[in-house]
């Protein structure tokens, strides 16, 4: 089983140049939570929230449409191959603590994104060729993703994609 | 886990524990499911063997079979979760819960709303009264959705107008299996624990529940299966309709 067989396509995207309200926009069309960022030949730049979004209209204090993505955008996001596995996925979301993982091809281009819950799908039903995944295992998953984060600034979870570096609380 | 192999005790007060704790499961074992019964046949040669030797070499055995012994009381831990009735998933939310849980006022704005989330780092604030009544639950992302459709800063809009209009909550008493059932119908990770006067005392997640039974129960692949269904029903994509955009 292989990443590309379970994954997301055609994921709706968005241009570091576009606005926040643009990103909202795109969330709530598709009920999604992230939309990767990315450049006009398709190369991954970022990805954004719409928790990044809360957040960034706390510490803005501006309109969506006043807000550029990248002024909210996490900028060093952990990707997937889409030969990967989803085991090798599952480690990535445990390690990272993110539900979420953008699949890039060798040039960095988006090719479709995988969640979290695709892998729990996945076990669910029990399909053959989950290459020793279990509901064990994606249990454990669950319970890495949700754990608190702290320590929230740097420590052991700056790579952490949350874009929280472009947060400084001083408004 | 406090262990039941005190190292100053003798061997033979272990041997009685072990003994006790043998009698005591094969007891349990009359309620238990096939799945169980396997389970304590592999088990129960082992622990024979430890008593075995224990009897024979006394206190130096002690040493020697410590390492197994606390892998024999591990596999029992679990062994006498999975023979209770149900399992974990029959445990009270009470065993589960966060009990220090931040929470905001409907009149608050939604700047103030978004601080506390970015303060505590948590996504989901429940809304209450000035006696902690819940009224309603906040989350980002409606403080995202409540920013795009009304197109003000956060500081000029109150939570009211973002705040989920439906409530699930439970009661701590409620059973692991009766809060995932609730999850999974909601498509919500998060459910505020009440009391009987709807005052807030808890918050239950997803992940809480993930976490707890981590430890106890994962080769309980019952419990372990109705987790993943759990998680995939709340990330499947909800019917546009059932979605109103928060503060519509």
């Amino acid at each position: 089983m292989k990443i590309d067989e379970i994954m997301t396509r055609n994921v709706r995207c968005i241009s570091p140049d576009e606005t926040l309200g643009t990103a909202a926009q795109i969330m709530w069309e598709n009920d999604c939570g992230a939309v990767p960022v990315v450049e006009t030949d398709g190369r991954l730049v970022g990805i954004v929230t719409d928790r990044d979004i809360c957040m960034a209209a706390q510490l803005q204090g501006a309109p969506l449409h006043d807000s550029r993505v990248t002024s909210a955008m996490a900028r060093d996001v952990k990707t997937c191959s889409p030969r990967d596995t989803p085991v090798t996925v599952q480690a990535i979301m445990s390690q990272n603590k993110i539900r979420r993982v953008p699949v890039v091809d060798d040039q960095g281009r988006l090719v479709g994104i995988v969640t979290l819950g695709d892998l729990a799908y996945l076990v669910g039903k029990e399909t053959t060729g989950g290459d020793g995944m279990t509901c064990t295992s994606i249990a454990h998953t669950l319970a890495a993703v949700s754990q608190p984060r702290l320590p929230r600034f740097g420590g052991g979870y700056s790579d952490r994609s949350t874009g929280r570096q472009n947060f400084p609380p001083n408004g | 886990m406090t262990s039941r192999f005190p190292k100053r005790n003798g061997s033979s007060t272990v041997l009685t524990e072990l003994s006790q704790l043998r009698d005591e499961l094969r007891v349990k074992l009359h309620l238990a499911g096939l799945e169980v019964r396997a389970q304590w046949e592999s088990v129960e040669p082992k622990l024979l063997g430890l008593e075995r030797s224990l009897e024979s070499q006394g206190e130096g055995a002690l040493e020697a079979a410590g390492e197994l012994a606390v892998e024999l009381v591990k596999t029992f831990r679990d062994f006498s979760v999975r023979s209770q009735d149900g399992g974990p998933s029959k445990a009270p939310v009470h065993d589960v819960m966060r009990v220090r849980v931040h929470s905001c006022q409907a009149t608050d704005t939604l700047h103030t709303a978004a601080q506390i989330m970015w303060d505590k780092d948590c996504g989901c604030l429940p809304v209450v009264d000035d006696v902690r009544r819940v009224r309603a639950v906040i989350t980002d992302r409606d403080i995202c959705m409540a920013a795009l459709t009304q197109g003000v800063a956060l500081a000029e809009t109150l939570v009211l107008s973002a705040m989920s209009r439906s409530l699930s909550v439970c009661s701590p008493d409620d059973s692991l299996g009766t809060v995932e059932d609730l999850m999974r119908k909601q498509q919500i990770r998060r459910v505020p624990v009440v009391d009987a006067n709807s005052v807030l005392i808890g918050l239950v997640s997803l992940g809480d529940i993930a976490r707890y039974l981590r430890p106890r129960s994962l080769q309980a692949s019952a419990s372990a299966a109705q987790l993943i269904e759990t998680l995939a029903a709340i990330s499947e994509p909800r019917p546009r309709a059932s979605v109103p955009p928060p503060g519509f």
